[in-house]
């Protein structure tokens, strides 16, 4: 594994690298003479184009084989933000992507391009994270309430959120209400202006403590956090919260028909939750829940590609 | 069974009216009687008003004036040609009454973004029109395995301008390019000078053609986008002088193309209008493979090409470039979809609903659109709800903390005194239009 430096404590488990290096600087190393096969995963996607065409580009002037290259998002999305990441990886040999959702709107789009205009290979390789949540649900009820970064953009509208988590933390004292960062946490801020508003059973949950409180909550709250996916997985209850509408600035059209977007004045309060649907499973499914050998689907993929044109 | 069909169309801007402008101009045996309510906005082109109103009886009431017009009920159908949270304030003002119209809605030509946020605005209409089987795969793959699978839709087609009488062949125009120019594809300033350089570029290879840009708009006019810069100001940065063979030119576009062999376009719907008046497109693929362009829908027409690869205008011409018929049949440009078919679907639809839509876990855009909270927190207020007031405007203060006219009228709704209540309603009030 290669890669940057990560700035800040970052929301999973820490794993180290085995190399710090820029992918830009990867090109200049011998890191990749004797990859079978490169997985692009950057920060920044519109990086994968230069990166495979440098790549190949050494590789071909020195007489060598070139190895597949993949990438992907490593959450899924719908309609635009879908088709983005698809044309970000054009130069790729293979995009995985999570569902058969993602592929169907691909291949629908793509199947009357030109045989000129060179696209990947697409396969769906289901979510990043298992299948089978690591620990049993807390015998308290828990709220994980996940806070993304950005979201909700409104001016304001993230700490009104807080607000109400700490009043409904208030009039349901039997209820632990964690508020979770699904990014990464750059300092030691506090989500809430005034800590001290928090009510005892209003905590905030340290970074990597994300999946391991995920796998234990009852409900989770989020606006839009690829995250909370983790939670429909795991058969805890989800909250998507509604009031923003299917908006592609708030990413919430990532979960059009998923069955758990709420709107936050018709829930009422904590003690409702335990009465809401769970998530809507043909969704799910369709949005990769389904896949279950998606690291095996990806070797014979890439197994497939080496023993074709790019093989020695 | 003869009774003429009565249909109220409400539109806006230019490229809604041009939808409903299709529609009216449809041939069909069914006799139809147009109304066309477009809402007065500064900068609607004064052309389009005047076919407009040889089309049917054109209305211009805006939209609160409009949901209170007591003639709305007497129409058969309404079909709203607006976007966002206006689809909802005429589905749910509509939905008040026992005995309504039947109410469609279109998206109009080809979408190329916004699909789901579009539809999310849309379910819940009796009728969603599409263009083609594209649109019609996407909705139902969107929909599927949700209470919104049975939403119907009707395939309206591409095929805007219905049959062209008295088409002079190819050979006999005068060698000509129109080139149809988007607003906002491209958007940046650069990829539009490059769009202009290239054109500039042919035009000089071609000197024996004309290549005729024909703008989206005239400089002062108003279309759904914002426009910063106007292609006359981007042609004369770009180019200083342009070649005498490359000009801008205003004349309506179906007068253009019927003039012209051949049109280019980045993406726009004219594509499709050039087919319908013996016009062969060709879509320029010069600036690249980007979403923000629609050039992922038009990379599959089979004329997706480089100009700045063409030699010249009469190579290009004696090509004789074909779109693909299979991706004009996806896209909806066939003559198996067509407005009749709306009309059709219209009185076959079932009595239409009064109770609108909500399923829980399932919100579309209607329950999510702040204006549409105010706008029922106004209603509830005229009624002394103050209860119902009260959520509808803390959920739009949840979703604008800062906006102080929100905050004011919550403040207002909330208190318990009727004497201060009704202080600061006063105080606080403000015409949502």
């Amino acid at each position: 594994m290669v890669g940057p430096s990560m700035a800040g404590d970052q929301p999973l488990p820490h794993r180290s690298c085995d190399l710090t290096l820029n992918p830009k600087e990867l090109l200049g190393s011998t890191v990749l003479d004797n990859a079978s096969a490169i997985g692009l995963f950057l920060r920044n996607p519109a990086d994968v184009e230069a990166i495979t065409a440098g790549y190949r580009a050494l590789r071909r002037s020195r007489g060598l084989w070139t190895a597949p290259i993949f990438s992907g998002p490593l959450m899924p999305l719908a309609g635009d933000e879908l088709i983005d990441a698809f044309l970000l990886r054009l130069s790729c040999d293979l995009m995985i992507v999570s569902g058969d959702d993602q592929l169907r709107q691909l291949e629908a789009m793509t199947s009357l391009w030109p045989a000129e205009l060179k696209k990947p290979r697409l396969i769906a390789t289901g979510f990043c994270f298992p299948a089978i949540p690591p620990t049993p649900p807390s015998p308290k009820p828990m709220l994980v309430a996940l806070l993304q970064h950005d979201i909700p953009t409104h001016l304001g509208a993230k700490e009104q959120l807080i607000r109400l988590l700490q009043r409904w933390g208030r009039e349901q004292t039997d209820w632990t209400v964690v508020l979770q960062p699904d990014h990464p946490w750059s300092s030691a801020r506090s989500f809430a202006d005034d800590q001290i508003n928090n009510p005892p059973n209003v905590v905030e949950a340290a970074p990597e403590q994300m999946l391991g409180l995920l796998s234990r909550c009852t409900a989770c709250l989020s606006v839009s956090s690829p995250w909370s996916l983790a939670a429909m997985m795991w058969g805890r209850i989800p909250i998507v919260v509604g009031d923003y509408g299917i908006q592609a600035e708030q990413h919430t059209t990532n979960f059009f028909g998923c069955g758990a977007m709420h709107r936050l004045r018709d829930l009422g309060g904590l003690h409702k939750l335990q009465e809401l649907p769970l998530v809507n499973q043909g969704w799910l499914e369709a949005m990769g829940g389904g896949i279950e050998d998606g690291p095996l689907r990806l070797l014979i993929s890439l197994d497939s590609l080496s023993s074709g044109t790019t093989a020695p | 069974m003869n009774r003429p069909l009565k249909l109220l169309l409400i539109a806006d801007s230019d490229s809604q009216l041009l939808a409903c402008e299709a529609l009216c101009r449809c041939q069909t045996a069914r006799p139809v009687e147009f109304t066309i309510n477009v809402i007065p906005r500064d900068g609607t082109p004064q052309h389009i008003l005047q076919r407009m109103g040889h089309l049917g009886t054109l209305w211009r009431q805006n939209l609160a004036r409009l949901l209170n017009n007591p003639k709305l009920l007497q129409f058969d159908a309404v079909g709203v040609f607006l976007t966002g949270s206006k689809l909802n304030d005429i589905r749910i003002a509509l939905e008040r009454h026992q005995q309504r119209p039947k109410l469609f809605c279109g998206f109009n030509g080809v979408v190329l973004e916004h699909f789901v946020e579009g539809i999310s605005w849309r379910l819940g209409y009796d009728l969603i029109c599409l263009s083609g089987p594209r649109d019609r795969d996407a909705l139902n793959q969107l929909v599927a395995k949700t209470p919104f699978a049975q939403q119907q839709t009707v395939l309206t087609g591409l095929q805007r301008n219905g049959t062209i009488e008295a088409l002079s062949p190819a050979g006999q125009r005068p060698k000509r390019l129109v080139f149809a120019e988007q607003v906002v594809m491209p958007s940046s300033a650069r990829d539009r000078a490059e769009m202009v350089k290239i054109l500039a570029e042919l035009a000089i290879r071609s000197p024996n053609w004309e290549v005729l840009i024909k703008p989206r708009i005239t400089p002062g006019d108003a279309t759904f986008h914002d426009v910063d810069t106007h292609i006359s100001t981007t042609l004369s940065q770009t180019l200083g002088v342009p070649p005498v063979n490359l000009k801008l030119d205003y004349r309506p576009l179906p007068d253009l193309l019927r003039k012209a062999p051949l049109m280019a376009t980045i993406s726009s719907t004219a594509f499709f209008d050039a087919l319908d008046f013996g016009c062969r497109p060709i879509a320029m693929n010069d600036l690249g493979l980007h979403a923000s362009h629609g050039s992922h829908v038009f990379a599959g027409s089979g004329v997706w090409r480089s100009l700045r690869d063409v030699p010249n205008l009469d190579e290009l011409e004696q090509e004789h470039p074909e779109p693909n018929p299979e991706w004009l049949n996806w896209m909806g440009y066939s003559e198996r979809y067509g407005a009749g078919d709306l009309f059709e679907a219209l009185e076959n639809l079932k009595p239409a609903s009064t109770t609108g839509i909500t399923h829980c876990g399932y919100p579309t855009n209607t329950q999510s659109s702040f204006n549409q909270l105010r706008v029922g927190a106004e209603a509830a207020i005229c009624t002394g709800d103050w209860r119902g007031a009260a959520d509808l405007l803390t959920q739009a203060a949840q979703m604008r903390p800062q906006h102080r006219g929100v905050a004011r009228r919550v403040a207002a709704v909330s208190c318990q005194n009727p004497l201060l209540r009704r202080i600061g309603l006063i105080l606080s009030y403000r015409d949502l239009g």
